[in-house]
């Protein structure tokens, strides 16, 4: 009798363990707004094409194309998923592109949109912003 | 302590479902408004993606009725040279013609005529392009130069500002891109371009992107420049492209690629590139990166930049205040045509029948003007050449029974015999960009033709003798596909832009009174039975790939060639072959290659190449056997134009050309603009 009540702790920590942990493990559609715009930055174009979904892929390569002439990062880039329906996730994210030219640098802001994301052929990819 | 327990147990799930509940939103109501926000705001692509737009309604299954494009009163008049020799344009451009009509359009809209705006990188910001002009003790003109003074006050506090268009590092993806756009003045959503235009309302813009970018493809510069080409021309505004100075890229494709579309838009160029040719290093910095001009360019930038402007805003200013009316059209008698030598002399007598003979419309440009310099027929057993009708008479199609020609002169399309009597069909004929508005059908009784009427083009079938009017169809249509049935007419709806390719368009099919969306393809070519259809599509940069299919869409087939551009594609009238022409096009150079001759068995997809030919407008021509070809096209030579004509004989590939017995040939630009190979009969 006097091992019940750390056993039942223990199980009620190891609950919240895994509460935690299942949520902080995969916020997918967020994540793949993130590595969008790394891609974009770092302008690897296939990485890029692979995080869009078809409809927003000529889109992509316009916004990569549009910072081909600067060098750019981001800055303070994180996003999260505000909702989910499976199969179509909207995105916030806060932070900016910081791009750079002939020593001129200008940040463009990323907050304020909210991305769209969509799974396409099993993975969630990036398919637009409102 | 047994209820203190309880409350830590219902406590720690309680925290624990809020975290799940936190990780998964997925709720119902925010579902709701998830679906409600995108049905408000429709223009994300996800939305599409996601399917939650309606699906769009399937073509095919009534006839179209597509607004008429109306075409400008102006004409377009194009003294440029190709865009090939773009190094030889003058530096301030001259007017085609169309920069009125782009202008007018924008004062309707309500563009400032004192507003000009720039779009481009660092080497259009205001310090290198034209600011100087609004502050007067930083520049000088000298006697000869004060004629620009009132271009310089007219246009006053446009020099001085970069706009929300001008930036360092922009270029042509940039600036039709939101997310470059300074969100302090800019709208949500809305491009550098969209917010200069919406914030200073220009009635010219400069143009002015230079920057290379490696590893991008022409294509896809060609494709943002065409985006913002045609924004501004939308919105009348008159666009002033320019080529630039440097040549980082190593082949100048760049302003090639600005001079086809300046030509091609018709609209003007700034050819910067020309003014700096005589400056130390052609006007670029050595002491930087091969791109960025030198500081003595900036001036001769800035002033060329002001004698493009002022040319281009006098010129249409004044047309402007013209009587329109007497700028729309140019009348043939005030275009100085050069005489046409023509060997052996044309007979005006009938042509004698049961001869083979080449039955073709002679066109002739000058001054940018366009002609029908007549109809004429070639023996090709007696070698006489007749002269079956003059100058402004265009052939359109000879019968199956080669007595009955087709004629038309501006709107009247007539019927003729070979012994030259005539009966007009329609006063209200159309002429389209494709030169096929007029056909018999194989019964060589019926015709069908073009009329133009005030809603838009009719496609209608004629019986000449009763004079009977069957309406087919109606609505945008570009052309008509030879007949190959009286059952089943195809026809081509779309649009073809003035000197340009008919791009978009889509095929359609007219059968038992019901028309209906067939393919979607620029041209197609139907095999003499009309079982079989072809069209080319470009494999890449340096192919062709030939697709058959039969009209049911039961097989199809395909075949590579190499080359890059078709050039024609013709059915043999007896059996299923056909003629395939190719060529190559330079993308550095802009020149094309001889043409490439095929003869494709279709049955097989199996092929044969013949000799190439060189010449301006090749094509080809098959004679009623189908066991030869004929070869047409034009020389250019230190005496001028001339027309090639090379007679093939497809079973021994050997060829005769024809220069000795045939010969036609002008200072002006001469072509053949249609050609019969027929017997003519009784």
């Amino acid at each position: 009798m006097k091992l019940t009540k750390p056993l039942i702790s223990l199980a009620l920590a190891a609950l919240l363990v895994i509460s935690l942990s299942a949520c902080a493990s995969k916020d997918e559609p967020a994540e793949t707004i993130e590595l969008y715009h790394q891609a974009l930055v770092d302008k690897d174009q296939e990485r890029l094409i692979n995080l869009s979904c078809t409809d927003w892929e000529s889109q992509a390569l316009q916004d990569l194309d549009s910072f081909v002439s600067v060098e750019t990062t981001l800055v303070d880039f994180s996003c999260q998923t505000t909702d989910d329906q499976g199969d179509a996730a909207w995105v916030t994210c806060e932070g900016a592109i910081s791009a750079s030219y002939d020593g001129e640098v200008t940040e463009f802001s990323l907050s304020g949109r909210t991305y769209i994301a969509i799974r396409q052929g099993g993975e969630w990819r990036m398919c637009g912003y409102q | 302590m047994r209820r203190m327990m309880r409350f830590r147990v219902v406590a720690v799930l309680t925290i624990s479902i809020l975290l799940l509940t936190s990780c998964n939103p997925a709720l119902t109501a925010t579902i709701e408004v998830f679906t409600a926000t995108l049905e408000q705001t429709p223009t994300t692509v996800a939305q599409e993606s996601a399917g939650m737009t309606p699906e769009p309604s399937q073509i095919g299954e009534e006839t179209p009725t597509p607004t008429l494009v109306v075409s400008t009163a102006i004409p377009i008049v194009e003294t440029r040279l190709p865009p090939e020799q773009w190094q030889e344009w003058p530096v301030v451009p001259e007017l085609t013609g169309r920069e009125l009509e782009i202008y007018q359009r924008g004062l309707a809209l309500g563009n400032d005529p004192t507003h000009f705006s720039k779009v481009g990188d660092c080497q259009a910001i205001k310090d290198v392009l034209m600011g100087i002009y609004d502050t007067p003790d930083r520049y000088f003109l000298t006697e000869y130069q004060l004629y620009l003074q009132e271009t310089i006050d007219y246009f006053a506090g446009s020099f001085d500002r970069d706009g929300q268009a001008v930036k360092g590092g922009y270029n042509a993806a940039a600036v039709i891109s939101p997310i470059w756009a300074d969100p302090e003045v800019c709208n949500a959503g809305e491009t550098p371009i969209e917010c200069e235009y919406r914030l200073h309302k220009p009635s010219f813009v400069i143009i002015s992107l230079e920057v290379w970018w490696e590893g991008r493809t022409l294509e896809r510069y060609e494709d943002y420049m065409r985006q913002i080409i045609e924004f501004f021309i939308e919105n009348g505004v008159v666009p002033i492209l320019s080529t630039k100075a440097d040549n980082v890229e190593g082949d100048h494709r760049i302003n090639l690629a600005t001079a086809r579309l300046a030509y091609e838009y018709h609209i003007p160029l700034w050819n910067f590139w020309r003014s700096v040719q005589s400056m130390p290093n052609h006007g670029i910095d050595p002491e930087r990166d091969g791109f960025h001009i030198s500081y003595d360019a900036w001036t001769v930038r800035s002033f060329t930049a002001l004698q493009a402007l002022d040319a281009i805003w006098h010129s249409v200013s004044e047309m402007d205040h013209a009587d329109i009316e007497s700028t729309q059209e140019i009348p043939e008698a005030e275009v100085d045509f050069a005489s046409i030598e023509i060997k052996p002399t044309p007979q005006t007598t009938s042509i004698p029948l049961g001869n083979e003979n080449w039955v073709f419309s002679l066109g002739q440009r000058s001054d940018e003007v366009t002609r029908s310099a007549g109809i004429f027929a070639y023996d090709t057993i007696q070698q006489t050449l007749y002269q079956i009708f003059g100058p402004g008479y265009r052939l359109e199609d000879i019968d199956y029974t080669g007595t009955q020609l087709l004629v038309s002169r501006e709107n009247e399309l007539f019927l003729s015999n070979l012994d030259g009597t005539t009966q007009l069909i329609s006063d209200q004929f159309a002429s389209t960009k494709r030169n096929a508005s007029a056909f018999w059908l194989p019964d060589s009784s019926r015709l069908v033709l073009l009329t133009e009427e005030v809603e838009g083009y009719i496609l209608w079938m004629v019986d000449p003798l009763t004079d009977t009017w069957e309406k087919l169809a109606e609505g945008e249509i570009t052309g008509i596909v030879k007949p190959t049935s009286t059952d089943t007419i195809y026809w081509y709806q779309g649009e073809c832009e003035p000197e340009s390719v008919c791009e978009d368009n889509t095929v359609w099919r007219t059968q038992a009174g019901t028309s209906e969306s067939f393919f979607e393809f620029d041209k197609i070519a139907f095999s003499f039975n009309g079982g079989t259809f072809a069209w080319v599509a470009a494999e890449g940069d340096n192919y062709l790939m030939l697709n058959t299919s039969l009209t049911d869409q039961t097989l199809q087939d395909y075949l590579y060639f190499p080359g890059n551009r078709l050039i024609d594609l013709v059915w043999s009238p007896v059996e299923d072959s056909l003629v395939l022409l190719t060529a190559t096009r330079s993308d550095y150079s802009g020149k094309s290659s001889d043409a490439r001759v095929f003869l494709v068995n279709a049955a097989g997809m199996s092929y044969l190449e013949y000799h190439s030919f060189p010449g301006l407008n090749p094509s080809v021509h098959w004679n009623e056997e189908g066991d030869e070809v004929l070869l047409v096209s034009t020389l250019l030579d230190e005496e001028g134009y001339q027309l090639s004509f090379r007679q093939t004989d497809l079973l021994s590939g050997l060829y005769d050309t024809l220069d000795e017995v045939l010969s036609i040939q002008s200072d002006d630009f001469i072509k053949i603009d249609k050609l019969y190979w027929f017997v003519p009969k009784s």
